[in-house]
């Protein structure tokens, strides 16, 4: 380990570390940085500049030497990161390649990983939906997991807050399930997509059909030209990074407000081997970091230490943060850490085609689509399976060639496209049961190029989650064909968990320090400097995009840690 | 605004979440190629000539002036299985005497009509072998996808607007040509 002298203890010392830099660990340098804590944010990879390091944002199609498609032998030796539709040749620099981060898959499981400045806020799907007071409630009710030691009330200022900074679209809708916030105006929707509105308003009670709330900006608030950021041109090529700073990421947004401060320090290339953990002041004293390049240890110290290396790496950190007083990994008293990690179930797919409102077709772009909110058990308990899902919803109509001729009738076929009919998708986006068999550990003997343990991840679905898909099936189904529409077919994608990419769980949040990890304020109930807001900290999954949340829970954390570090509490 | 700006525009519309194909999984791995050591000049030919007649120079380029043979092997090459690519190469030496047998002569000789059947009756007769078969189905698809996605296409014939209008989802069909 590091041996350094009393000057470069000095040199080393901040107020706070934040690991990891994506969409937590950027809200937390944010207010943390505000708060006028020197802050050092340490990011496992290479450092991206908005704008300076977005090759591709503005790349015509025709520059993609196989026109975006990833060739067959860079899939071949990827069969994880292959999974991801968003993985192209226009976004490869973002992911994280299979044999740069193995892990073990006691079950199949996809972990799509983006190791760089901003993490995997530069590929997002930038849907923001707030949960809701039944969504907190849940476990209580239900009785699974543990009661959260929040409620909505406890968040929604923090909804708020991280709301009108990020700059998030959305329509008062007024739904108790759904929580309005402070939106920007909302994405506008087609005639199709007004036509299923209304026949659910009419049909089903309780289902409503509502503009997705999405961070991208359809207007530009002097909160958000302040960080440079402008209005959506809805090129919807996201995630190649955006030169308009259009859609919200740590790199636009979080932490160049954070560098304005002044007092940050961003460290890439850094890879956080552990958290320090001092038996004899009974406190984390700061965390050891191997170099990405040289393998070199570091050590850097603070008082307070954000954990935001994204859910799953929080786990491996946090149990690889081994002491005197904490030999099974650091605040792991009770056996619980890596337990109970969940996440989304996106299974089921309906599709169908529409043979109305032949007047009307889409024209022109926009960010955003609709969205069911969650109808299954919201309000009490009324299925064969618990929870429930939302559901994502579009309706299109394209432009499209009969490519069958050969010759001049094909060119001019493709030279002039003709307007098909209306088609329309859904997708359900399902809760998960936390449980403790699905579970991250560490294994005993094989490590990584960092000499990092090798992760062993064990995570499947369960009965709960195969009832609620045939639900889905049957619902979404039954709701199409009220709508007139015609040859619905329904698949099961049967994917692996993880490629939801919304991992949650294993540090999680809770009343009691015996079956939980973290207190209301995110601080481990045995080492309260020490503060996990990224995934890891999820009690529970509800079916909202989860980045939202952690935006908000990082913020009210980082606003009640310093308070408690002012106070000298910690 | 014109036709063209409405198609192109129009093609970047829709809902907003991808469907996403399912990836295969446990595919054969593919053998290293190179299509020059593969192809003679005559093959080579053959190709331009194949890619000239799915797509011909009309009062615009074609897909052969557009060298949208050179992208049909790159693809091949790059982003193929090793069954497809082998069936590629075996149908593009092997087209040469179905042409011979069922229209008297070799393709090049042909007259572009004759062309034009020729490749129509590969991709649909009974007779074709499936390695012609996928040949004929790889290429076509390829070379519609190299001309549509070719820099002249989107610059001059069917220009690509990287930021679209703003979305009305009550626009007149009939404008875009669309049945009312």
């Amino acid at each position: 380990m590091a041996n350094l002298s009393i000057n470069g203890i000095k040199q080393n010392t901040y107020d706070a570390i934040v690991v990891g830099s994506g969409i937590s660990g950027g809200w937390a340098a944010k207010e943390l940085t505000e708060k006028g804590l020197k802050t050092l944010v340490l990011e496992r990879g290479r450092d991206v500049k908005h704008n300076v390091d977005y090759p591709t944002a503005n790349k015509m199609p025709y520059e993609f030497k196989h026109r975006n498609q990833i060739p067959h032998e860079t899939r071949q030796a990827n069969p994880i990161l292959s999974r991801a539709g968003a993985w192209k040749e226009d976004t490869d620099h973002f992911f994280v390649k299979d044999d740069e981060h193995p892990y073990i898959q006691e079950k199949p499981f996809d972990w799509i990983r983006g190791y760089q400045v901003g993490g995997r806020s530069l590929l997002w799907a930038r849907q923001t939906q707030r949960w809701s007071q039944y969504d907190f409630e849940g476990p209580a009710r239900d009785g699974f997991a543990v009661d959260w030691p929040i409620r909505y009330e406890d968040i929604a200022p923090w909804y708020s807050h991280v709301e009108s900074f990020a700059g998030i679209s959305g329509n008062q809708d007024g739904l108790a399930e759904l929580p309005d916030g402070e939106f920007l105006p909302p994405n506008p929707f087609n005639a199709v997509e007004d036509h299923f509105k209304r026949v659910l308003d009419e049909k089903f009670e309780g289902r409503h059909l509502i503009a997705a709330r999405f961070a991208n900006l359809t207007k530009s608030t002097p909160t958000q030209l302040a960080q440079g950021r402008y209005q959506c041109m809805s090129r919807r090529l996201c995630k190649r990074g955006c030169p308009f700073g259009a859609y919200f990421s740590s790199n636009s947004s979080t932490l160049p407000w954070a560098e304005k401060t002044g007092n940050l320090t961003l460290r890439p290339h850094s890879v956080v081997h552990s958290v320090i953990y001092d038996d004899k002041q009974g406190k984390a004293t700061g965390v050891r970091v191997i170099d990405n390049l040289t393998k070199e240890v570091t050590e850097y110290y603070a008082k307070i230490i954000f954990v935001n290396a994204s859910a799953i790496n929080t786990n491996l950190i946090l149990l690889n943060s081994t002491s005197k007083r904490f030999p099974n990994g650091l605040g792991n008293d009770n056996g619980l850490l890596g337990k109970f990690v969940a996440f989304h179930n996106y299974n089921i797919k309906v599709r169908a085609q529409f043979d109305g409102l032949n007047e009307f077709a889409p024209f022109g772009g926009r960010p955003g689509s609709t969205y069911i909110p969650r109808f299954r058990n919201v309000f009490k308990q009324e299925t064969n399976f618990l929870r429930g899902y939302a559901t994502a919803f579009s309706a299109s109509r394209n432009l499209s060639s009969n490519q069958s001729g050969m010759g001049e009738d094909l060119k001019e076929s493709l030279l002039n496209p003709k307007l098909g009919g209306w088609s329309s998708g859904a997708q359900m986006m399902g809760e998960t049961i936390p449980k403790e068999s699905n579970a991250v550990t560490l294994d005993s003997q094989k490590t990584d190029a960092w000499g990092m343990p090798l992760l062993r991840i064990n995570v499947d679905f369960d009965e709960n989650d195969r009832k609620m898909e045939a639900d889905a099936t049957e619902q979404l189904s039954a709701m199409f064909a009220a709508a007139g529409f015609s040859n619905i077919k329904t698949t099961n994608k049967q994917d692996a968990p993880g490629i939801d990419i919304h991992e949650m769980g294993g540090v999680r949040m809770g009343r009691e320090a015996k079956t939980s990890l973290l207190n209301g304020w995110n601080q481990l109930h045995a080492c309260k400097n020490v503060l996990v807001t990224d995934g890891a900290c999820m009690t529970s999954t509800s079916t909202q995009n989860p980045s939202l949340t952690y935006m908000a829970i990082t913020a009210r954390a980082a606003h009640h840690a310093v308070e408690e570090m002012r106070q000298g509490n910690i | 605004m014109n036709r063209r700006q409405a198609i192109k525009s129009t093609a970047l519309i829709g809902g907003g979440f991808l469907f996403l194909p399912p990836l295969l999984r446990g595919q054969t791995s593919r053998l290293p190629r190179s299509s020059d050591a593969i192809l003679g000049a005559t093959e080579k030919r053959l190709l331009q000539s194949v890619v000239a007649t799915i797509i011909p120079a009309t009062d615009t380029p074609g897909a052969q002036e557009l060298q949208v043979d050179q992208f049909v092997l790159l693809m091949v090459n790059d982003c193929h299985d090793a069954k497809d690519q082998a069936a590629f190469y075996s149908g593009l030496r092997d087209m040469d005497a179905f042409v011979a047998q069922h229209f008297g002569q070799p393709f090049l000789s042909c007259d572009a009509t004759t062309r034009v059947e020729a490749l129509k009756s590969m991709g649909g007769s009974p007779d074709a072998s499936a390695d012609i078969k996928a040949f004929i189905q790889i290429t076509k698809r390829r070379t519609i996808q190299g001309y549509l996605q070719s820099e002249y296409v989107m610059t001059n014939v069917l220009p690509h607007e990287m930021i679209p209008q703003p979305y009305d989802g009550y626009y007149p069909a009939s404008k875009l040509g669309g049945k009312v």
